[in-house]
């Protein structure tokens, strides 16, 4: 290893080496650019998302000022669509891999260091989840659940934790070898002291990779549950509930599938390209000499 | 101080075929308060576990392991939570002794946080007091192991080790990833502090010349038994089981000017623990083997006082 | 004769943090039938000066200097003709056996595999030699032996397979490093004395931290010190009448000779001290060392000193 002679944190490191990353600094630029749009949607649009206007239906893009984007079969201005459309989906996922991380992590860490009848039920429990796939699973819960996002969100917690589980649980099994971990149980300190003050800290970086490439999955699951109409309800803008209302127009006003379709793309887009980013820089075996 | 009374643990391993590795084998010995007890032996001979056995990271299969008459081995997780700052360990890379993510500071405050040794008020003192103590600047507090090299590290592993005061310090190859130049701060270090505070070790390593000037005893493990264990001029002087004069005689010299002795190598390879030789363990390699070493295994047995050797033929 | 001459080798590597100056100016020829020892701790090049030799960099490193081989400068030959010296007239003996052997691939075929590459045996006459130069390395009963994969060898086994692959195709040349790095001390000798009687026809390169090796297997050896030779001389000379500050420190700090460590860390490769790079962990350090880099002096015969109080 060099030798640093700055007093630099691992945090500050990081942030440095995210903006030598073009890829990175892309999807970061874009997700934040998103998300802004997504905070000042009430500024940002020209109209109510769901103020049903039949007079102004299916107004072409550009063509009228005050619908910037053109409006959909109910004359609902399409820009403001999908700008709070962009409130519900980062919400979603923000929720969705948030709760997946907090269970999928705990249980992770939980069975990796106790190991044993634990370790084999906890991860039983994730082959089996696993062997379904995960969006028919999803369908599943969703439609036991009855529609709505709520219940879109909790079928896609239910198999979202179980990647956080199982990079949790990895990362854990070799940290637990570690002599830094032994040397604290030979200090006498307690298990919870161990898993929260020298585990926790050390897996964060994996699971920061796979919770931003798990963003542009719920995302995506999230719209295509929409999509087949599990997810938001009307009048709620939702990308994929407004991709498949649109399906109809396909070919008199093919904006309506192109432009939500187009959003939910740069999205998962941005997201992956941060997540695959992250994970070069976050990899501890970056190429060192001698 | 500290006895160990045939300490023994087997690993079983397969799943239709249950396979017992006898890792150690009934291994006995005595440190006295505020000597050093070396524990020599090569990769796969026990060595290791017996420290890891003795702090309780692995548990025993059976033996004793008394501390101040106290039967570590009996001993509740909690009451083994309280006695463990009184027994530490430093472990071979310092680099992974260290949790990555915690500063110099923190890593040597948490000894006297998890156990409210030292006051909160007086932690930052106390915590630069162990700095000087072990020759670290006071500028190394707010960096992280990666920032410092092995031997550094191996100096802060022994500052957070002192912060605990313990009695009993069991070193497992300490020194065995540091450059030779390093090593003899570290070393030097260690018996300077040993001196300052009176501390019992155990060093356990494989090599010869670092033991010869740490122990005041030594001990010498093949495959998972002592077969010999002496006071250090004894062991090294009058070597008397087949297996430690091999070891003495491979270890090359490095007298300059000396003329180089035709060594006596040791034939073959330790055989592993699976299959373990009947009679004596070290038969298969042995150049004074007889028929008698492949069935009768031999005890230690004391042929000076304190030195005693496991052969049949001394 | 000489076989391998390095001439004003630079080897540096630019990083994110700075220039790493691995190898910094190092010159130095190895005759037939010499084994040369390049002695050096942690951190001081000696690694990527071996591979340097191979031309095994990855190819952000740049090289300058020569490299004089059999006739003609190592750095200038086209990467075909790399390939081909490689293992066919400079072989290279790795640490790390386990690392260094594919897990998957049968010993035998492993050997043969580079037999076939350079000689163009076919793959029976190729399994022939490879079981032939198992026997060389003492394997017992190398036909058996052969078709087990590298699990099934012990860490002394599988150097005598790295030796064995190393020289199956009769190198010249043989750059060794750390090849008992991690064996036991029994073992270690084993294979010390195997190299001494495998490498007795050749020119080798020995990179090592460990003296005692060096001084079982080498004609003359070198000290490096971050990045450059800091002395070199014939193996007795070195150990009777060391004269650079390093190389006593060196020596002094060894078990055995007094354990009195050299103060303070190698310096890092990318910020290397101004004037002689070892000046800020000499005690014989005067105002011209803190000034002045100094050169290579001949002090005796065939002994080179970079000191000014030498």
């Amino acid at each position: 290893m060099m030798q640093h002679d700055k007093h630099d944190s691992w945090v500050t490191n990081t942030v440095a080496r995210v903006r030598e990353s073009r890829s990175a600094m892309l999807g970061l630029a874009t997700v934040v650019s998103l998300v802004l749009l997504a905070i000042f949607a009430p500024q940002l649009s020209p109209n109510d998302p769901t103020e049903v206007c039949l007079g102004d239906r299916l107004i072409s893009p550009f063509k009228e000022s005050k619908y910037p984007l053109g409006t959909d079969h109910l004359g609902r201005c399409v820009l403001s669509r999908l700008l709070y459309g962009a409130r519900v989906s980062l919400a979603v996922g923000i929720t969705v891999v948030g709760v997946s991380t907090a269970i999928g992590v705990a249980l992770g860490v939980v069975s990796g260091y106790y190991g044993g009848i634990l370790d084999s039920a906890i991860m039983r429990l994730v082959d089996a989840t696993l062997s379904f796939p995960s969006i028919f699973l999803a369908v599943v819960i969703a439609g036991m659940l009855g529609r709505g996002l709520a219940s879109v969100m909790i079928a896609l917690v239910a198999v979202e934790w179980t990647s956080y589980a199982r990079v949790s649980r990895g990362s854990v099994l070799s940290l637990k070898e570690k002599e830094f971990v032994e040397s604290a149980r030979s200090l006498g300190a307690r298990d919870s002291h161990i898993m929260t003050r020298h585990i926790l800290p050390n897996i964060i970086a994996p699971v920061i990779v796979v919770a931003t490439i798990g963003m542009a999955y719920v995302i995506l699951a999230a719209a295509a549950l929409s999509f087949l109409g599990f997810g938001a309800q009307p009048p709620t803008p939702e990308w994929g509930a407004m991709l498949n209302a649109g399906r109809v127009y396909m070919r008199t006003a093919p904006y309506l599938t192109i432009l939500p379709g187009f959003a939910i793309m740069l999205l998962v887009l941005a997201f992956n390209l941060l997540g695959d980013g992250l994970r070069d820089i976050l990899d501890p075996r970056r190429v060192v000499v001698e | 101080m500290l006895e160990v009374n045939g300490l023994t643990k087997h690993f079983s391993s397969g799943i239709l075929q249950k396979q017992h590795v006898k890792a150690v084998d009934g291994v006995s010995f005595r440190i006295k308060a505020g000597t050093t007890l070396g524990l020599v032996g090569e990769s796969g001979c026990g060595k290791t576990t017996i420290g890891r056995l003795i702090m309780r990271l692995i548990e025993p299969t059976d033996g004793q392991v008394l501390f101040d008459d106290i039967d570590l081995l009996t001993l509740k997780k909690r009451e083994l939570r309280k006695i463990r700052p009184r027994m530490q360990m430093i472990f071979q890379d310092p680099d992974s002794s260290l949790d990555p993510r915690m500063t110099i500071g923190t890593s040597i405050a948490e000894p006297l946080k998890v156990h409210g040794i030292v006051p909160k008020h007086e932690r930052s003192q106390k915590i630069r007091e162990l700095i000087k103590t072990v020759g670290l600047s006071p500028e190394h507090v707010n960096r992280y192991p990666y920032q410092l090299s092995g031997g550094q590290n191996q100096r802060v592993v022994l500052a957070r080790i002192l912060a605990m005061n313990p009695d009993i310090i069991i070193a497992d190859e300490p020194t065995s990833s540091l450059d030779v130049s390093v090593q003899a701060q570290i070393l030097n270090l260690m018996k300077d502090l040993q001196k300052k505070f009176n501390h019992t070790y155990l060093f356990i390593t494989h090599d010869l010349d670092v033991v010869r000037i740490m122990a005041d005893r030594i001990a010498v493990m093949y495959l998972g038994k002592l077969v010999e264990i002496g006071e250090t001029h004894d062991v090294f002087g009058y070597a008397k089981h087949p297996y430690t004069q091999a070891l003495l005689s491979a270890a090359t010299r490095m007298k300059p000017g000396a003329e180089r002795k035709k060594q006596t190598l040791l034939k073959g390879e330790t055989p592993g623990p699976i299959d373990m030789p009947s009679g004596c363990r070290f038969h298969t390699r042995c150049p004074r083997k007889k028929n008698r070493c492949m069935i009768e295994e031999p005890e230690l047995v004391e042929i000076k006082g304190g030195h005693h050797v496991a052969c049949h033929f001394i | 004769m000489s076989s391998l001459e390095i001439i004003d080798l630079k080897t540096h590597f630019p990083t994110p943090d700075g220039h790493v100056r691995a190898v910094d100016t190092i010159t130095l020829s190895i005759m037939e039938n010499e084994t040369f020892g390049v002695i050096g701790e942690t951190g001081c090049g000696k690694t990527v000066l071996g591979l340097s030799v191979m031309r095994l960099l990855p190819p952000t490193a740049t090289i300058a200097g020569k490299i004089r081989y059999a006739g003609r400068n190592l750095l200038e030959v086209s990467e075909a003709e790399m390939r081909r010296v490689r293992g066919e007239e400079i072989a290279m003996i790795l640490q790390n056996p386990t690392t260094s052997l594919n897990p998957v691939i049968r010993v035998g075929e492993q050997i043969a595999e580079a037999i076939r590459l350079h000689q163009g045996l076919n793959k029976r006459d190729a399994k022939k030699k490879a079981v032939e130069m198992l026997d060389a390395v003492k394997i017992p009963s190398p036909a058996e032996r052969a078709n087990e994969y590298p699990h099934e060898f012990s860490g002394g086994m599988k150097q005598r397979v790295m030796i064995a692959m190393g020289l199956a195709c009769d190198p010249a040349l043989i750059i060794a490093d750390e090849p008992t790095k991690g064996l036991d001390v029994t073992i270690k000798a084993q294979i010390v004395e195997l190299i001494q009687k495998v490498t007795e026809k050749k020119a080798m390169l020995l990179i090592t931290h460990d003296l005692g090796v060096a001084r079982e297997l080498c004609d003359r050896i070198a000290l490096m010190y971050a990045g450059e030779l800091v002395e070199y001389a014939q193996i007795k000379e070195i150990f009777e009448n060391p004269l650079h500050p390093y190389t006593r420190g060196f020596l002094g700090s060894l078990p055995d000779q007094g354990l009195v460590p050299i103060p303070g860390i190698s310096p890092s490769l990318i910020e290397l001290p101004d004037g002689c790079r070892f000046h800020p962990r000499c005690k014989y350090t005067t105002d011209v060392c803190k000034q002045k880099h100094p050169e290579m002096i001949e002090v005796a015969e065939g002994h080179f000193v970079r000191c000014f109080h030498a």
